[in-house]
């Protein structure tokens, strides 16, 4: 346990020295204020519009048509961008610099290995979603977030982005090459979203069979998510995600471990 | 403390090590010496737990290593050939770390860190940023870390290669104080590298030690000849052809541009020097000096892994 934490502890002050996470950071809140402000301002002129009006006025909700859009929709897709970056460097970087001759040599496990190094980038991501808690806060003075909501979606992408990480790492292990590794994580992040797309097409529907469709629709990252954006938390996404997570980091635990008997 | 026993080593279709055996005693320097390639590295990551043998055993401070890597692992200290240094921490940063995943125990972090910074002669730039170092001193970071958990077992890749010789100089010192304390493997292809630091030298090629012992007896076993120049006040013409009469000599050349200096050349353990002495005494001859001549290394190196391989520095 103590190795897991030295190695995540390395692995986080590599991470704030460097510019990178800063920029990820500064990226993030940057385009997630954007446009928060924007959805922001086409709700207030909704009310301004529709305000007096007591039929609209009950339509008008500012967790349907700010939170929601933002949240549910915008940042995990920003988060299947920005994510990759962060993992891309986990494992190619021992390489290249030679400190892996170093990890390897040390008395310590290629699990703790692999589980320090997403601890670390586990703790960037929080960091990083810890910045945008600021919208919700400006929001809460001038309106009344429905906070239940907010916090399953907080959830919701938290457990999203842990798995984009977990998978973006365990594609960094095949590679020493950083490039690489970030464009075959954003690959393979996009085939397993839009995957939840099988099902509703007829016509997949139909060659695949039903059972082959929605098995592999239920595969897909996303489909997944869309409870957690209603204020809904059910086991069984959770669950998806968890295991995702968990495979993903045994394989990247066999792939270092190959490295040690090759 | 080292022992290993018919190591190999084989990267698919090549064979790297066929078969390596020796030992290293406590407190022991040895030099693996052997051109690039010949299977140095291999050996080392071998030792170190980086990567498995093909076949053969290696026991390192009483545990096998493939059985108990991670016993091994505490008690060795490694430095690849290329340091691994994390270049964005500072010094005394990175060597926290590396105590710290070597198993050392958190209240003794501070005073290892600080004795192998004093070792390495590195105080005054602990503070710094590894990146910002020159390659002097990141070398001798490279062996503060190898040395920061106090190991029983040092293996060096080539600690001076890319250093100039003031840097070379200091490096050896600091080897040199490990003798008899630590014991330890290095390794190098330059030659006056081994003469000066090793107890005991392994030359190393193409996957096999084709030579092992202490300088004098590699080259006795080799039949390299005995070498004296013998140097006379005046010439008398009969004396070369006296010479030659010795008993074991092989061949008396003058050398260039001294008419009355002699290279003798001699089978090993014909006491070619005593000999020529009481010749000498008996008859009288005008003899002003002789010289025994060591079999250098370079020969014994050149001889055992081929004239036109060895492009020494």
């Amino acid at each position: 346990m103590r190795s897991i934490f030295t190695i995540a502890r390395r692995e986080l002050s590599t991470y704030f020295v460097s510019p990178l996470a800063y920029l990820i950071l500064a990226v993030f809140v940057l385009v997630v204020g954007l446009s928060f402000c924007l959805n922001l301002i086409a709700f207030a002129n909704e009310c301004l519009i529709y305000g007096n009006n007591p039929y609209f006025l009950q339509q008008l909700n500012v967790n349907e048509q700010v939170v929601r859009p933002l949240f549910g929709g915008f940042v995990p897709v920003f988060l299947l961008i920005l994510f990759p970056a962060i993992t891309m460097r986990l494992l190619p970087e021992e390489k290249r610099q030679g400190t892996a001759e170093l990890i390897l040599t040390s008395p310590i496990t290629s699990a703790q290995i692999v589980l320090g190094k997403y601890l670390g980038a586990l703790v960037v991501s929080l960091v990083m979603l810890a910045g945008s808690l600021a919208f919700i806060g400006v929001l809460a003075t001038v309106s009344q977030p429905d906070l239940r909501t907010v916090a399953s979606l907080y959830l919701g992408v938290f457990l999203l982005g842990a798995t984009f990480l977990a998978i973006g790492l365990c594609l960094s292990a095949f590679t020493d090459n950083q490039v690489l590794a970030y464009v075959m994580s954003v690959g393979v992040l996009l085939v397993l979203w839009f995957l939840s797309g099988i099902s509703k097409s007829n016509s997949l529907n139909e060659s695949l069979g039903e059972r082959a469709a929605a098995f592999l629709s239920n595969l897909s990252v996303i489909e997944h998510f869309g409870d957690f954006t209603k204020g809904v938390v059910d086991t069984q996404h959770v669950a998806y995600y968890l295991s995702i997570i968990v495979f993903s980091l045994f394989v990247a635990q066999r792939v270092v471990d190959s490295h040690r008997w090759r | 403390m080292i022992e290993v026993q018919d190591l190999r080593k084989l990267y698919g279709e090549r064979v790297a090590l066929e078969g390596i055996s020796f030992r290293v005693e406590k407190g022991e320097i040895l030099g693996f010496l052997g051109p690039n390639g010949a299977g140095k590295t291999t050996t080392m990551r071998i030792l170190t737990g980086f990567m498995p043998p093909t076949s053969g055993k290696a026991i390192v401070a009483g545990y096998d290593v493939m059985l108990h890597p991670r016993e091994v692992k505490r008690r060795i200290g490694y430095l690849p050939e290329h340091p691994p240094l994390y270049k964005e921490m500072t010094v005394r940063s990175y060597l926290g770390f590396v105590a710290r995943i070597k198993g050392v125990a958190g209240r003794q972090i501070r005073t290892s860190v600080g004795s192998a910074l004093e070792r390495c002669g590195l105080q005054e730039v602990a503070g710094r940023l590894i990146q910002n170092l020159s390659k002097g001193f990141q070398q001798r970071v490279g062996i503060a870390q190898a040395i920061v958990h106090s190991p029983e077992v040092m293996v060096l890749d080539e600690p001076t290669v890319g250093l100039d010789p003031r840097q070379i100089l200091k490096i050896r010192n600091l080897i040199r104080s490990f003798r008899g304390e630590k014991t330890v493997i290095l390794s190098t292809h330059i030659i006056p590298e081994v003469e000066k630091l090793c107890d005991r030298i392994a030359i190393i090629n193409e996957g096999r030690i084709v030579a092992l012992d202490d300088r004098a007896r590699i080259g006795s076993a080799l039949e390299l000849l005995e070498r004296v120049t013998v140097q006379f006040t005046q010439l008398a013409p009969p004396l070369k052809g006296r010479l030659e009469l010795l008993e074991g000599v092989r061949s008396v050349v003058q050398e260039d541009g001294a008419p009355n200096r002699f290279l003798v050349e001699a089978k090993v353990g014909s006491e070619i020097s005593r000999r020529i002495f009481e010749c000498a005494v008996e008859e009288r001859w005008p003899l002003a000096e002789v010289t025994a001549l060591k079999p250098s290394l370079e020969e014994v190196f050149l001889k055992l892994t081929g004239e036109e391989r060895g492009v020494m520095s």
